[in-house]
């Protein structure tokens, strides 16, 4: 495979600050192609079974519930604590995510999009309700370290789909300029709006609004999503 | 909250994808947007489906195990709340007074585009044992299709029904569809529908009642319009087990 020599880069150090990000510079090997075919095949069969998953979720089904719980949480769960950098507070709303895909599964709507996006736009919505309103910033800052080096431990790939997409977005955010996958943290993982982005970073708004979208743009590509 | 004179909507849609815009302004970006064209409206919803997946897609590099406990937590939460359907709100009611819902009629096919990629789908690699809940009799079959794809069966036997989703599948051959039959342990094959290459789209879903009496799904290749019984032995066979 193109990409190989690439893979190993250290996108799982969750202790990496946002602001310290050192991301390598851009290679122009990462032109190559991803995903590749197998990755789209994976992501294909993985949504087909979450997308089963949700309709009998809808319905009330608590074994095909607890079996979405076990495809998505450490993803939901991981996600959380990225944001959140707190067990308890992740743990929480990860408990209220699913809560409210229990609620609400009929509603996914698969021309909108795959499940996990669903999923994920739930959790990641409830993730920054909750850090925003948990907002005394220097509580979160000291937790930090100590809960984010014991969780890198903790990372477990569920499947082969997590696995081959983990290592394509490892390759992918390489095509990101250092600058903007600053900006695109700072507002994804740090819940910050993109005003607080360019408050934090001294930059001009419409500068962090295009980091923002140059960078995701390049990640979207990067990764396959066409819809 | 005002947004700049020199920004377009349009340019915060990446933004608004991330959750990275204050609630006043998300309500202004709202309101705005149903002043604008179709277009544009579409346009905005595109890139913030585009980014939402791509984002989703990233929770794999991130993904965390979270502890036992709170499975368990999470699943013994669900008893004092039902699943909403379709525009309702949230509410909680006794498990005793739940409402079933049957949405689609036995058979019916409903043609769902997954949006997120293209292509033929190989198998599944990741099957674990259903999970133990009070309800343990669900099961999820998956299975390879003969002609490429994949048939995933979401089998709920508490309420007496399969839920099926197949991706990746190919169209019938003209002329043809693919009928699916209920198939007893003896005695007649009951038709469960048939699929057009209408129907048949990068993922097809089909809801399927009553499946108690019978102990598999089978697929056939029929004429337009399909057949009281299969022209030849279904080329596919799922356990309703």
């Amino acid at each position: 495979m193109v990409c190989v020599g690439l893979i190993n880069v250290q996108l799982f150090d969750h202790d990496r600050d946002v602001l310290r990000v050192n991301n390598p510079p851009v290679s122009p090997a990462i032109e190559c192609l991803l995903p590749t075919a197998e990755l789209r095949q994976q992501r294909v069969s993985e949504a087909s079974e979450l997308a089963a998953l949700l309709e009998a979720t809808a319905v009330g089904d608590q074994s095909a519930f607890a079996l979405l719980y076990d495809r998505t949480s450490s993803r939901v769960y991981g996600m959380a604590l990225r944001v959140l950098r707190d067990v308890n507070l992740a743990e929480d709303t990860t408990q209220e995510v699913f809560l409210q895909v229990w609620r609400s599964a009929s509603n996914y709507n698969a021309l909108q999009g795959a499940p996990l996006a669903w999923l994920m736009t739930i959790a990641h919505r409830r993730a920054v309700d909750r850090v925003r309103s948990e907002q005394s910033g220097s509580d979160r800052e000291s937790v930090y370290g100590a809960v984010m080096q014991d969780s890198v431990h903790d990372i477990v790939l569920e499947s082969v789909t997590q696995r081959l997409e983990s290592e394509a977005v490892t390759t992918c955010l390489k095509t990101l300029t250092e600058a903007q996958w600053e900006s695109v943290q700072l507002a994804y993982y740090r819940g910050l709006t993109y005003r607080e982005v360019a408050e934090n970073l001294d930059v001009a708004l419409p500068t962090i609004k295009s980091r923002i979208r140059d960078g995701l743009t390049k990640l979207k590509t990067c990764l396959g999503v066409s819809l | 909250m005002s947004i700049e004179e020199d920004s377009s909507v349009l340019d915060l849609a990446e933004s608004y994808a991330l959750d990275a815009i204050a609630t006043d302004e998300r309500i202004f970006i709202d309101r705005a947007l149903l002043g604008l064209d179709v277009t544009t409206q579409e346009a905005f919803a595109q890139t913030v489906r585009q980014i939402q997946e791509t984002m989703a897609l990233l929770s794999s590099a991130d993904s965390v195990e979270p502890a036992p406990e709170l499975r368990s937590k999470v699943l013994s939460g669900l008893v004092d709340v039902i699943p909403a359907t379709v525009g309702d709100t949230a509410e909680v009611i006794e498990l005793g007074s739940r409402r079933k819902v049957w949405w689609r009629a036995l058979g019916t096919v409903a043609a769902a585009v997954v949006l997120i990629a293209g292509g033929v789908v190989v198998g599944n690699n990741f099957q674990r044992e259903p999970a133990q809940t009070a309800q343990s009799r669900s099961q999820l079959q998956s299975v390879e299709m003969p002609g490429g794809g994949s048939a995933n069966l979401m089998i709920s036997h508490a309420d007496n029904t399969a839920y099926l989703v197949m991706s990746g599948i190919a169209d019938p051959a003209p002329g043809t569809v693919y009928q699916m039959w209920l198939i007893p342990d003896q005695g007649a094959l009951v038709s469960a529908g048939i699929m057009t290459s209408d129907d048949v789209g990068t993922t097809t879903r089909a809801t399927l009642n009553d499946i108690g009496p019978y102990s598999s799904l089978g697929f056939s290749v029929e004429p337009m319009g399909g057949s009281a019984q299969p022209s030849a032995p279904p080329f596919v066979q799922i356990p309703l087990l």
